[in-house]
């Protein structure tokens, strides 16, 4: 049985006329099961392998895409239905060659492998149509929990810009997307707004021969959730207002503009599936002014799961004219403001870097470095390690290269929003 | 249901549903007392030198308040706070003591329609959408009847009766096959103005005119709150129609809600 735990890390004492209210809620859950809990038959899984013109060049990403799709196909628990998508110009289903997802067994397996090896490139780019006809598969299979893996080379071509966010917007809520970037002609932007729309992940695998490994590994980890459909609920105040709700571990991901109003004081976010795993959540809050002394809740931040309640944090304001109470930043919040603030830089400061303005992404990509060595994300400034020269970490003094591979660049960026874990004291 | 210091009903004993006001010890107070165990403790109290008397409801506030403790009146600017739910907020005096007569008419509980009745909804059975939408439901429709369910609170559940608990639904559609288990909400803000919320329902939700023939009703995207105008007709399930209506002058007709105005029905 799935058990949910929040725990609130906040300085709750606000000084007279102060409004804002910040906190970091950890949730963890334990006991989900994986998909073998929840009954494999309720979860689809989708494999879509961009089979474009591009994919011959070279030749070694097609081969290396197939193995991945075949090293993913052996992830998948029996009994789970899955498909496999080839997406060139529109989406051809590769397996089964029925209508419909098929369960997993010893069979379809084997003859998914089979067909997995006959795709052949040619043709465009069009994310959007891919993502169209996974969403109306996954709809006709009456799954509960549904999952694609999405592999692309390139960027959207052979349909107009606004398929992919019209794509976004129609499979929101029906399933969840991790996507891969193979080679460097993709555009970092574009799946991130797939990954971050469909409440999944996104990187770069630079070197073919890591694929399958990575698909390999992606499938487990979707096969480990067991508990479908969580969402964040967040009742706030009445006359307040929700600044924002960020997921700020293990990556940034801002679900602000997400919410659904369940009642015009509560707002739902919904988080997807999930595994044994911890998540922290940065809430802000303005509240309406309350005299010295009042005490308020100023959020309630509940994990629920089918309507029902399975975990609660609260987030209080107490108003002080102490200020030793008053002026203290809780650690875990202040992390956190600073490891959103990082990914910003990151983001903002190879933006700059592509438009020639050399001055802004030396300074942003500086700003980047100074944050990654306080915090100790290590991982982060090794990225940028091969973007610029770090002369001071401490003052955010850096230097930009003259030359940089691609590749690099776009790791940095796709790498941006993952932030470390804080050391809490509540 | 404990009484937050702010005159709200609070379905939570510790803090308060509506302002996050803190409960407890006050829970059955209405006179403002400064929270126990406090680290800097305000002296105030009904009758304090300094304190001044709200104009609208004639509670003793500390000199210097933005928002007065009782009602939520609003010093800096004059406005009154947004209507409260239950009708008669145990701190407003009897006969409204120096309020100006002109700011009467906002003192108008939000669960009555602008001109001072209360909402209903007509809840019917609709043969021409059964015969556009609900025939392939294999169910024949049931006669064409309708009911009326007043009582109404800012948020009204479309749905059927759960048997696994939880809120039940104050519309309750349970002869309607093609109705969800939670199928839609009906949102009210303090305006009085209605929307619809499609709550992932199985078989969706649609909203036409009246009056307009029902091919021209459009599905409403799920999750996503949509204006209703009092010209609107909701349409969901294999037959079910509903219309959101200033109640008329005659109360026999009405049910009250039916799965409870609280949602907190077995």
């Amino acid at each position: 049985m799935a058990t949910f735990t929040a725990e609130v890390f906040q300085n709750e004492y606000l000084p007279e006329g102060a409004t804002e209210v910040n906190a970091v809620v950890t949730v963890t859950s334990s006991g989900t099961g994986g998909v073998v809990a929840s009954g494999p038959a309720s979860v689809a899984e989708m494999i879509i392998i961009d089979s474009s013109g591009s994919m011959d060049m070279p030749g070694t990403k097609m081969v290396a895409a197939r193995r991945a799709a075949q090293a993913a196909i052996d992830e998948i628990v029996d009994g789970a239905l899955f498909a496999v998508l080839a997406g060139n110009t529109g989406a051809q289903v590769v397996y089964p060659r029925e209508p419909g997802l098929v369960p997993m067994d010893e069979r379809t397996r084997a003859e998914a492998k089979q067909w997995i090896d006959t795709i052949r490139p040619g043709g465009a780019t069009t994310l959007g149509a891919w993502l169209d006809v996974a969403r109306s598969m996954f709809l006709t299979s009456g799954a509960r929990q549904c999952h694609a893996v999405l592999l692309t080379d390139g960027k959207q071509e052979g349909e107009p810009p606004a398929a992919l966010d019209q794509a976004l917007s129609a499979a929101d809520g029906v399933f969840q997307c991790d996507c891969r970037g193979i080679g460097e002609g993709w555009v970092v932007e574009q799946l991130r707004r797939i990954s971050t729309a469909l409440l999944g992940t996104v990187d770069i695998v630079a070197d073919p021969a890591n694929l399958a490994a990575d698909f390999g590994e992606i499938m487990r980890n979707s096969m480990a959730r067991g508990v479908a459909d969580v969402r964040l609920r967040v009742w706030a105040p009445e006359g307040s207002q929700v600044r924002f709700v960020r997921q700020v571990a293990p990556q940034v991901d801002d679900l602000t503009g997400r919410g659904i109003a369940v009642s015009p004081l509560i707002r739902e976010f919904p988080t997807g599936a999930w595994a044994d795993e911890s998540r922290d959540y940065h809430v802000a809050v303005a509240v309406p002014i309350a005299p010295i002394g009042s005490e308020r809740l100023a959020a309630r931040v509940e994990l629920v799961v089918d309507d029902q309640v399975q975990a609660k944090g609260l987030v209080r304001a107490v108003w002080s004219e102490n200020t030793d109470l008053t002026t203290r930043i809780n650690p875990s919040v202040a992390h956190y403001t600073g490891q959103a603030e990082l990914a910003s830089a990151i983001q903002d400061g190879l933006a700059a870097r592509r438009d020639g303005d050399e001055r802004t992404a030396t300074l942003k990509l500086g700003r980047a470095a100074q944050l990654a060595h306080e915090s100790g994300n290590d991982a982060t400034i090794r990225l940028l390690q091969k973007v610029v020269d770090i002369d001071d970490p401490d003052a955010g003094t850096v230097r930009l290269k003259r030359q940089v591979a691609a590749a690099d660049e776009m790791a940095l960026d796709t790498r941006s929003t993952k932030t470390i874990r804080v050391h809490k004291e509540p | 249901m404990a009484l937050c210091p702010n005159g709200h009903d609070s379905a939570d004993p510790d803090w308060c549903d509506r302002c996050g006001a803190k409960l407890g010890a006050l829970a059955t107070s209405v006179t403002p007392t400064p929270p126990a165990g406090s680290p800097v403790a305000p002296a105030t109290g009904a009758a304090v030198p300094g304190s001044v008397p709200c104009p609208n409801c004639d509670t003793s506030n500390r000199a210097n308040a933005l928002f007065c403790e009782g009602c939520g009146y609003d010093f800096t600017t004059g406005q009154l706070p947004p209507p409260v739910a239950p009708p008669s907020p145990p701190v407003s005096t009897p006969s409204t003591q120096g309020a100006a007569p002109g700011e009467e008419p906002e003192r108008v509980p939000a669960e009555a329609s602008p001109d001072g009745a209360p909402w209903v909804i007509e809840v019917s059975v609709d043969p021409e959408w059964y015969s556009a939408h609900g025939a392939d439901s294999g169910v024949p429709c049931p006669a064409a009847t309708s009911r009326r369910v007043g009582a109404l609170g800012e948020t009204v559940l479309l749905g059927r009766t759960s048997h696994r608990g939880g809120g039940g639904p104050q519309v309750v559609l349970d002869d309607d096959p093609g109705v969800s288990r939670r199928h839609a909400q009906l949102l009210r803000d303090a305006a009085g103005a209605w929307r619809v919320v499609d709550l992932g329902s199985t078989n969706g939700t649609s909203v036409g005119r009246h009056g307009a023939p029902v091919a021209d009703a459009a599905p409403v995207e799920p999750s996503k709150p949509f204006d209703l105008t009092d010209q609107s007709v909701v349409y969901v399930g294999a037959w079910t129609a509903l219309r959101i209506m200033p109640g008329d002058a005659d109360p026999a007709s009405l049910s009250s809600p039916e799965g409870g105005a609280d949602g907190a029905s077995s």
